[in-house]
């Protein structure tokens, strides 16, 4: 087998890289993304590429496919036709949500409509109690006449979540085996499966968001399995999750909501990659594109990942406008700071870049689309960091005039200053938001952002990158090649992963630690079987850890074990681990408290592939494309920037700051005080004085 | 020139400041032990100048709080005089007159030291589960109601005061809880002034003065542009508050003058205290009555220092809005989360697309289960359960919202695992909506059961829940109707709210929160979405056709 694939279906174009193991070569390929049915792109891909590496699929062991299925389902409510059914008296917990306000002085805010309308939202006779002992037999007629009231409502997908479900799903399995009784074409969710933890509001809007896009993605997989298949895949289609990991078809049609969103999971795999091949311990993997930039903390092997999300806000940046889900998730800070970010004089009389964005349309001013408010990328232009006539290699070309008179007249006579120190306030702030979002992300997860290096991707990444680190007081950069396609060229880089929790609430001083070792093996046999379905080896590298608390505490943090048995590591040592995982979080103010633990988790995780990142061919042609001015803060003037080709640039060439270096999809700005060299694989390494 | 990049360096810092502030309040959802804390969100963190002056806030923040805690911070100097404060201090209080006017809530709050100098305070209020005394509004005075802390020294110089732990412990029903939520205070307070300290050491300065300052200022002329948008003028409003005593009510007065960018809300006429525990401090009242301010004239605005200088709040000593010590307040939410209903009333006419008919959710519905588990432990809960918020001038009230307090509620699941109780629904109470072209938010039916089997509690459970609009229903707008009243049955019996109930194994009590007030002629109501209401069974078929006149 020749070939490893990624796909990555985004919301306008759908990526392809196919590695070529034997000559190491990319090739990239960009459809439109077919909204309706998101396999047609994909086949269409297929068929291009097959023009130039014909009968690929044949060889290919491998295809790694990243969706937006799931989130767009929900954002543009076109999921399925879904029923909830709730024990007696609480079919409304999915709507009354949590009962706060996201904004207090906002007397006009908005909520999500729930998924499911209330009259396919029904109680069951029913009842659990706390430790999931029955206090109320599961009433089969009673249900047996609710599943025939959804046969009627024509109802394709049922959600399944019952008061302490996680003690004991005994009762929603008997409901499963009725419902496939009384509708057994509808695709079923159980919340002890889905997310077997306390919590019924959480509980119930992960399962419905579950049951909502199960038929959506069955359907979709299924078509895309027959079409690869007509095409002639015999290797294995893996399906990236939003934790980082990739798993079998099988997990990804039960599991939907594991799925959210892949885009930006792919950029942070690939940063990943590129930090190790660059042989740097931690990093920040950073991407930044028209609406919004990503920040993702790399710390040696691991990504840093959370289990809360939210999905479809009302407003993107205020947390408990949208709908809640608890899936493991990388660990994504999103600012809404990017090319397409607005400027303007705030009724505080101070600049203010984003969160409001123009978008693709009307677009920056520059673009000439109508858009005639100023954006990052016209400061960026008026700068002279940006290329007016080899904006996406000359595809479409940039009118500065129109960026000079926005900004002239939104920021730069409102404020009284000249253009060009506005669009350097501008450039300034943008970078000013990103590394203030930066520096509390990383404080909050414990890390000084003066001791990591930048990964930069997406579009605007690498112009940015350089005002971002100076500010950061990072030292290092590095720019991943194929920065136009990194989501997808990630997936090829991503180890087969899966992640299990088991909820055991003891405390430590009472654990059984031979009961724990033995539940811990019985989450190893469970996750080296989704494994091996993937197509990995029957051992995988297992990562442990649990959650825990202080007894009494109702929240838990997440501590990564020590490899090895926890009977033989013994409850003193376990003791002294979570001592100083908490001390290193809230320092010593509790410490005569006795700690319990909540939940057993483990990560499984298959062999890490071969690199697709090979050493490249320096192309022809002059390295030194050219020189132009360009904006230098430190001389508040504009210097003579030199404008290198990254393709044609040697490699270890050194090239000395201020300089520009293009490529068609980015352009990378180095400042004064700033070195850079391309290495054999193409990588840009800059690096920058200290102040 | 200079000006420009000095906005840049300002709008950094200030978003900083902000940032912190909500870690600060992410960070108590990690160390918090008490359902009331970490499930409810009744807590407050906040940043102030090393002047006292407020800084930064999160966006999860009750007013009460909010307003309790920036108005102890001026008087804690007379205590305290910050000139003496040492590294390493931490004061805490409860007192309601210097605080957010009732026991439950405790201030905690250090000075914060950068080289060597006071720059700030790092501050938070928590409603602790349980502060002792005796449950019920027919208190008479403040000493009934539980433990006074006057301001004290938790720690001095890094050293706890371990003495005063255990006071507080030995006066609450539940030590452990409430003990362990005060050191999560500290640890959070804690972790807000080592981020301080860092953001001073990465700016390089001395101090926060200067950049305070010129938040103050560009807040203060923001909103005093923003007021000069309503009309100039005298606007009064009137209402008469239900106080939990059989049909008793307390009368509300407001004149609440605007006047080139100022707005002035003077009280005067409004009933004198009274021995009941519903009485409210100065600062609870000016709290309710900044928020309800500002919600109409600058919703967007950044809240701070600055943008309480256009407010002036006044209230006649001795009455209900100004309550004289010893006055019992526990349940001062009843009468004083009443403020923004009189506030908008008052600016009706002068800006109805921006006010909201009256909320079934105004006041809080604040209820207390105190007993013991079958084993002898010890629980005190709180389940919370809002009624629904108004419709506005746009779009629907929505449904079971927390309105003007500003908390979450706790999953039943937690409820059960906390308490032997049982909760036997917690669901929509349809029709509770008032309708109109915009109707009400709907108001819930919780329903709890004290279990008589094998899992019954040790002996009876206290019930005491402070609530209102029993009688007195949420109005509607514009020609929009009132939502429902809302009612408490005690196994089929209505009971009021205010005193305390002894409930026993087998009792059922249902709670029904009242709906919001509509906006608008509920002829002119989405004939689409109507009919989608009846389906759904939000809306009955006779009120769609009698009231809403759906068919006509």
């Amino acid at each position: 087998m020749r070939y490893r694939v990624g796909s990555d279906i985004g919301g306008t174009f759908t990526d392809f890289v196919v590695f070529d193991e034997a000559t190491g070569e990319l090739h990239l390929e960009k459809c439109l993304t077919t909204p309706d049915d998101p396999s047609v792109a994909v086949i269409d891909g297929v068929r291009s590429l097959n023009a130039s590496l014909p009968g690929f699929l044949g060889e290919t062991a491998r295809v790694f496919h990243g969706t937006t299925l799931v989130i767009n389902a929900v954002v543009e409510r076109k999921g399925a036709r879904t029923a909830l059914l709730t024990t007696d008296g609480f079919r409304d917990v999915l709507a009354i949500g949590s009962e706060r306000r996201y904004d207090l002085y906002d007397l006009q805010q908005q909520y999500p409509e729930p998924l499911v309308p209330r009259r396919l939202r029904l109680g069951i006779r029913e009842r659990l109690r706390r430790d999931g002992q029955v206090l109320v037999p599961l009433d089969r007629a009673q249900a047996t006449e609710v599943i025939a009231v959804l046969r009627a409502a024509g109802v394709e997908s049922v959600a399944v979540c019952l008061l302490h479900a996680y003690a004991n799903s005994d009762h929603e399995r008997q409901l499963r085996d009725l419902l496939g009784e009384g509708l057994p074409d509808a695709a079923v969710s159980l919340s002890a499966e889905v997310l077997p933890e306390i919590n019924e509001y959480t509980r119930t809007s992960t399962t419905v968001v579950n049951a909502y896009c199960k038929p959506l993605m069955d359907s979709y997989l299924s078509t895309l399995l027959d079409g690869l298949g007509a095409e002639g895949l015999s290797g294995d289609l893996l399906i990236m999750l939003s934790s980082g990991g990739v798993t079998a078809v099988d997990t990804a049609r039960r599991y939907p909501v594991r799925v959210i969103e892949s885009g930006p999971v792919g950029g942070v795999i690939m940063s990943q990659h590129v930090k190790n091949l660059a042989g740097i311990d931690n990093a920040f993997a950073f991407d930044m594109g028209g609406t919004t930039a990503k920040l993702c903390l790399l710390e040696g092997d691991t990504i840093r990942r959370t289990g809360e999300y939210e999905v479809a806000r009302v407003h993107r940046f205020k947390s408990g406008s949208g709908i809640p889900i608890k899936v493991p998730c990388i660990d994504l800070l999103e600012i809404g700071a990017g090319g397409g970010s607005i400027a303007a004089i705030n009724p505080l009389n101070l600049l203010q870049v984003g969160p409001e964005s123009a978008g693709a349309a009307p677009g920056p001013a520059c673009y000439g689309g109508g858009g005639g408010r100023p954006t990052v990328t016209d400061a960026d232009l008026l700068l002279g960091y940006l290329d007016p006539g080899y904006f996406l290699g000359g595809a479409m070309p940039l009118d500065a005039e129109a960026s000079r008179r926005a900004i002239h007249e939104h920021i730069g006579r409102p404020l009284g200053i000249d253009d060009t120190l506005a669009a350097w306030g501008i450039h300034d702030a943008v970078n000013e938001s990103m590394a203030a979002a930066s520096k509390m992300y990383a404080a909050e997860r414990g890390v000084d952002p003066a001791g990591l290096a930048l990964i930069a991707s997406g579009g605007a990444g690498p112009v940015h990158c350089f005002g971002l680190a100076r500010k950061l007081g990072i030292r290092r950069v590095v720019i991943p090649v194929a920065v136009g396609v990194a989501s997808a060229v990630g997936f090829l880089v991503a180890p087969v992963s899966y992640d299990l929790v088991r909820t055991h609430k003891v405390p430590l001083a009472d654990a059984d630690l031979g009961v724990v070792e033995a539940l811990y093996r019985e989450l190893e046999v469970e996750a080296t079987a989704v494994m091996v379905k993937a197509g990995e080896g029957d051992a995988p590298n297992y990562l442990r850890s649990a959650d825990i608390r202080y007894v009494g505490q109702g929240y838990e943090i997440n501590v990564p074990l020590p490899s090895g048995s926890v009977e033989t590591l013994g409850r003193q040592a376990l003791q002294d681990h979570f001592r100083a995982a908490y001390e290193e979080i809230f320092g010593r103010i509790f410490q005569d408290n006795q700690f319990e633990i909540v939940n057993l988790r483990l990560i499984a995780r298959g062999a890490e592939p071969d690199s697709p990142v090979r050493r490249r061919r320096v192309a022809a042609g002059e390295a030194l494309k050219g020189r132009r001015p360009a904006y230098d803060h430190g001389q508040r003037a504009f210097v003579e920037h030199r404008v290198y080709d990254r393709h044609a640039v040697p490699a270890d060439l050194p090239i000395e700051g201020p300089a520009i270096i293009e490529e068609r999809e980015s352009t990378t700005v180095i400042g004064a005080g700033g070195r850079a060299r391309i290495d054999d694989h193409g990588l840009i390494h800059i690096e920058i004085d200290g102040d | 020139m200079a000006e420009g990049l000095g906005a840049l360096e300002l709008e950094t810092a200030w978003s900083r400041l902000a940032s912190i502030a909500e870690e600060a309040d992410a960070s108590v959802m990690r160390t918090a032990f008490s359902s009331i804390i970490r499930d409810s969100h009744d807590y407050s963190c906040a940043i102030y100048d090393g002047r006292g002056h407020l800084i930064s806030q999160p966006g999860f923040v009750t007013p009460g709080h909010l307003g309790g805690m920036t108005a102890a911070m001026r008087t804690l100097n007379d205590h305290f005089p910050f000139a003496t404060l040492k590294d390493g201090d931490v004061i805490i209080t409860n007192d309601p007159w210097i605080m957010s006017g009732h026991l439950p809530d405790i201030l905690v709050t250090a000075p914060v030291f950068w080289r060597q100098r006071l720059v700030a305070f790092a501050a938070c209020v928590f409603h602790h589960q349980d502060i002792g005394g005796r449950l019920g509004l027919d208190n008479r005075e403040v000493f009934e109601e539980g433990l006074q802390l006057p301001p004290s020294m938790l720690y001095r110089q890094g050293e706890p005061n371990e003495d005063l732990l255990r006071v507080i412990g030995a006066n609450v029903r539940v030590p452990d809880l409430v003990v362990n939520d005060v050191r999560s205070q500290v640890a959070t307070i804690h972790l807000t002034a080592g981020r301080l300290r860092g953001f001073l050491e990465e700016m390089g300065w001395d101090d926060l003065e200067a950049v305070a300052d010129e938040i103050y200022d560009r807040t203060e002329s923001a909103l005093r542009r923003a007021i000069r948008e309503i009309p100039d003028g005298i606007y009064a409003a009137e209402a008469p508050i239900e106080t939990g005593d059989g049909d008793g009510t307390i009368m509300l007065r407001l004149a609440l003058e605007i006047s080139d960018g100022e707005m002035i809300a003077d009280f005067a006429g409004s009933d004198g205290q009274v021995e009941r525990g519903i009485n409210c401090v100065l600062n609870y009242t000016a709290a309710y009555c900044m928020f309800a301010m500002k919600s109409i004239a600058a919703p967007f605005l950044p809240n701070n220092h600055g943008a309480m200088r256009p407010f002036t709040i006044r209230a006649p000593a001795g009455s209900i809005l100004n309550a004289r010590h010893p006055a019992a307040v526990v349940g001062r939410t009843s009468i004083g989360q009443f403020i923004p209903e009189l506030v908008y009333r008052a600016l009706a006419k002068a800006v109805p697309e921006r006010i909201i008919a009256d909320s079934g959710s105004m006041p809080l519905w604040w209820l207390t289960l105190s007993g013991r588990h079958g084993d002898g432990r010890p629980f005190v809960v709180g389940p919370m359960f809002s009624g629904g918020l108004g419709a506005r001038a746009t779009s629907d009230g929505v449904s079971c919202l927390t309105f003007p307090a500003n908390i979450k509620n706790n999953p039943v699941e937690m409820v059960e695992t906390d308490s032997p109780l049982l909760v036997e629904r917690r669901e929509y109470l349809p029709d509770s909506g008032g309708p109109g072209r915009y109707r009400g938010g709907l108001g819930q039916e919780f329903v709890l059961r004290v279990p008589d089997d094998e899992t019954a509690p040790d002996g009876a459970i206290v019930e005491f829940l402070i609530a209102g609009r029993l009688f007195r229903q949420a109005t509607g707008l514009q020609g929009g109707g009132d939502g429902s009243p809302g009612a408490v049955l005690l196994n089929g019996r209505e009971i009021g709210w205010g005193q305390p109930y002894l409930l026993r194994p087998g009792d059922r009590i249902v709670y029904r929160t009242p709906g919001g007030g509509g906006y608008g002629d509920p002829s002119l109501r989405d004939r689409d979405l109507l009919a989608r209401e009846v389906a759904d069974g939000l809306v009955g078929e006779a009120t769609a056709r009698e009231v809403f006149g759906a068919g006509d």
